[in-house]
């Protein structure tokens, strides 16, 4: 038996996704709904998530792992020394890589479109008349 | 002092164009001295170091080097010639050979006992990456020839260049001693030959005289089929090479990327050219099957990397290219258009991209009407600062800078503006620099700090072009004040050429 593996939506890039539809003026953040969500292992780089945390919306982040069911006990706000907590660094590090979604959509919070997550591929793709 | 860490002469074949990114990038991953380099060639000194070694992007095959010589006239008559270059060829330095051999058996042997490790550690744990992570030393696609195992089954990857290579037959029978170590090798000889030597003989031809004459000046043996090393032979008019492949597969061919679409070497060099730094956001937004962000997250671990495709089929094999390079946490695929890219404002460090115009695109409407919008869309998502590389074929190279040249490149170094005629390169006599794209730099005539806009820039811009293509249909001339043109590179993409511009996004004041 062939076991095929996708590639998943994680969280990190769900933090950067945008709706572009037309008229739109503020197309972030997307809404998730998941119908498919997994948990996955990926090698802890203490450095790379602490250069990553100022990239991200971290309110969106929070969010988005709280929709999912996986805040766990990341805390809502940004620790000011955050860098030298390994500890929560590695919530961070599990929240932005570990959870994906494989199935479900994303929506724009001001034209309510859906973009269609499918086998971990967001579908970000606009209608002509959307353009 | 030992064998390996006598820093020990090389040589790589390089595509036109690549020369000095490969340079830079012996300097900087091997600390190579006496790098020089010419036409499709770069020469440095370094230590043996196989697994260093293997790590080469811009490369696509490494040598060790034996002989290096001028060409030389060549006597018309056959029996002249032939002894003239078995003379030349081989040399009066027995030692010369002998030497590089054994290196190149220590190579093997390093090589080995590499392998041998990363097997145990993946025995050990499977999830855990040995410190030589990126070297696949897997039998099945193997980058070296093990000593003990004469595993030529495979032919090596012929290069495609005029004068092909040809195997020859010879006999020879006896074995002979090395250093009072019993030395047998088998052997064959691959030749490449190209100019006046070209038309002279074929490589097929010298390829058999000079393993005759190998075979029988060192007592080896010649093996077609199934030889321990290869001496290949390159004759033009700016060199007569003589060297041992280190790897029996290009490094030019990655084990790590499954099927690819824009060449590696020029993949990388484009991700080089990015600059990116540590906790980076890459974008490519027509990402194709991927090779650009397999060939920079390669490169760089700390970093993220994005690619949208608008489709299906070909985000379907980025896939399982990511999925088999094992970089799944680290590029990030997308369904969607370049012309509405799906990030916010200001949001990825570098833009990294082959325009694919002309090839395989959205055929309803003329790829050029759509050119403005992709521009701008790719100016708005780049953060001040951060890097945009393109790679576009060279009557779109021109078309870019007649109708969007924001500024115009200055200075000497790299012709302006490079046309479709053109034959600008890089200059090919600066020494290779220093890591940290300190090359770069010192090539990249600095840009002045002013900005351009609208009429003066298209004024300019008509002005400046010089010949190239056919006036294009008219469409509306749009300008990204704050995409500054730093440097063009000519690259060689097989059968055709393209260019690298480089833009930087500035802040507009």
């Amino acid at each position: 038996m062939l076991l095929l593996s996708y590639l998943r939506m994680k969280l990190l890039t769900h933090n950067m996704l945008t709706s572009h539809v037309k008229g739109v003026t503020k197309g972030y953040p997307l809404l998730i709904k998941a119908t498919e969500v997994k948990l996955t292992d990926v090698d802890f780089n203490s450095e790379f998530v602490s250069r990553m945390i100022p990239k991200i919306e971290w309110s969106v982040l929070v969010e988005a792992a709280d929709t999912l069911g996986h805040l766990n006990d990341l805390p809502r706000d940004l620790p000011p020394d955050y860098e030298s907590s390994e500890d929560f660094l590695r919530k961070v590090h599990h929240v932005l890589l570990e959870v994906e979604v494989l199935e479900g959509n994303l929506k724009c919070p001001e034209s309510g479109r859906e973009f269609p997550i499918t086998k971990g591929v967001p579908n970000m793709l606009l209608n002509e008349d959307e353009v | 002092m030992s064998e390996a860490d006598r820093a020990v002469r090389f040589f790589c074949t390089a595509g036109r164009g690549l020369e000095p990114f490969l340079a830079a990038e012996v300097a900087a991953k091997l600390s190579a001295v006496d790098v020089e380099y010419g036409t499709g060639k770069v020469f440095f000194s370094a230590n043996v170091n196989p697994e260093k070694l293997s790590q080469l992007k811009a490369a696509e095959r490494l040598f060790l080097l034996i002989k290096k010589e001028s060409p030389m006239k060549v006597p018309w008559n056959t029996g002249k010639a032939r002894h003239f270059i078995q003379k030349k060829i081989i040399g009066e330095d027995r030692t010369l050979w002998t030497d590089t051999i054994l290196l190149w058996h220590k190579c093997q042997n390093l090589l080995q006992s590499v392998q041998r490790c990363v097997k145990r550690k993946r025995e050990e744990d499977p999830r855990e990456e040995c410190a030589t992570k990126r070297v696949n030393l897997e039998p099945s696609q193997s980058l070296m020839f093990p000593v003990s195992c004469r595993n030529w089954s495979k032919t090596p990857e012929v290069e495609q260049q005029d004068g092909e290579d040809e195997l020859h037959k010879a006999c020879g029978d006896s074995n002979s001693s090395v250093n009072g170590q019993q030395m047998s090798p088998l052997f064959r000889v691959s030749c490449r030959c190209s100019g006046r030597i070209a038309r002279m003989f074929n490589a097929q031809e010298l390829g058999r005289m000079i393993g005759t004459a190998v075979a029988k000046h060192f007592g080896w043996k010649t093996e077609l089929r199934d030889p321990e090393f290869e001496i290949n032979v390159h004759l033009s008019d700016v060199y007569w090479l003589v060297g041992i492949p280190v790897f029996r597969l290009p490094l030019a061919q990655r084990s790590y990327i499954k099927t690819t679409g824009l060449r590696p070497t020029i993949a990388w060099t484009m991700a080089f050219l990015a600059d990116i730094k540590a906790g980076s956001v890459l974008l490519d937004p027509m990402c194709g099957v991927g090779t650009i962000l397999l060939e920079a997250a390669e490169e760089r671990q700390d970093s993220v990397f994005i690619g949208t495709d608008i489709s299906e089929s070909q985000l379907k094999v980025a896939h399982q290219n990511v999925e088999s390079a094992g970089l799944n946490g680290k590029i990030n695929l997308i369904r969607g258009s370049a012309t509405e890219i799906p990030l916010q404002p200001a949001s990825v460090d570098a833009i990294v991209c082959d325009l694919p115009f002309g090839r395989k695109f959205k055929c309803k409407t003329d790829i050029r009407m759509l050119l403005p919008t992709i521009l701008k869309e790719m100016e708005r998502v780049l953060r001040v600062g951060g890097n945009l590389v393109l790679l576009l074929s060279p009557p779109l190279s021109v078309h870019i800078q007649k109708h969007f040249g924001s500024d115009r490149m200055v200075g000497s170094g790299i012709t302006s503006p490079v046309t479709a005629d053109s034959s600008s390169s890089v200059d090919t006599n600066t020494q290779a620099g220093s890591a940290d794209g300190k090359l770069l730099q010192q090539e990249i005539p600095r840009r002045r700090n002013e900005v351009a806009h609208g009429e003066a820039t298209r004024a300019h811009a008509e002005h400046t072009v010089a010949g190239g293509s056919s006036p294009s249909p008219a469409l509306p001339l749009a300008d990204f004040p704050s995409l500054q043109l730093n440097a063009i590179y000519r690259v060689s993409l097989g059968l055709t050429d393209g260019l690298i511009h480089r833009y930087k996004k500035v802040l507009l004041t």
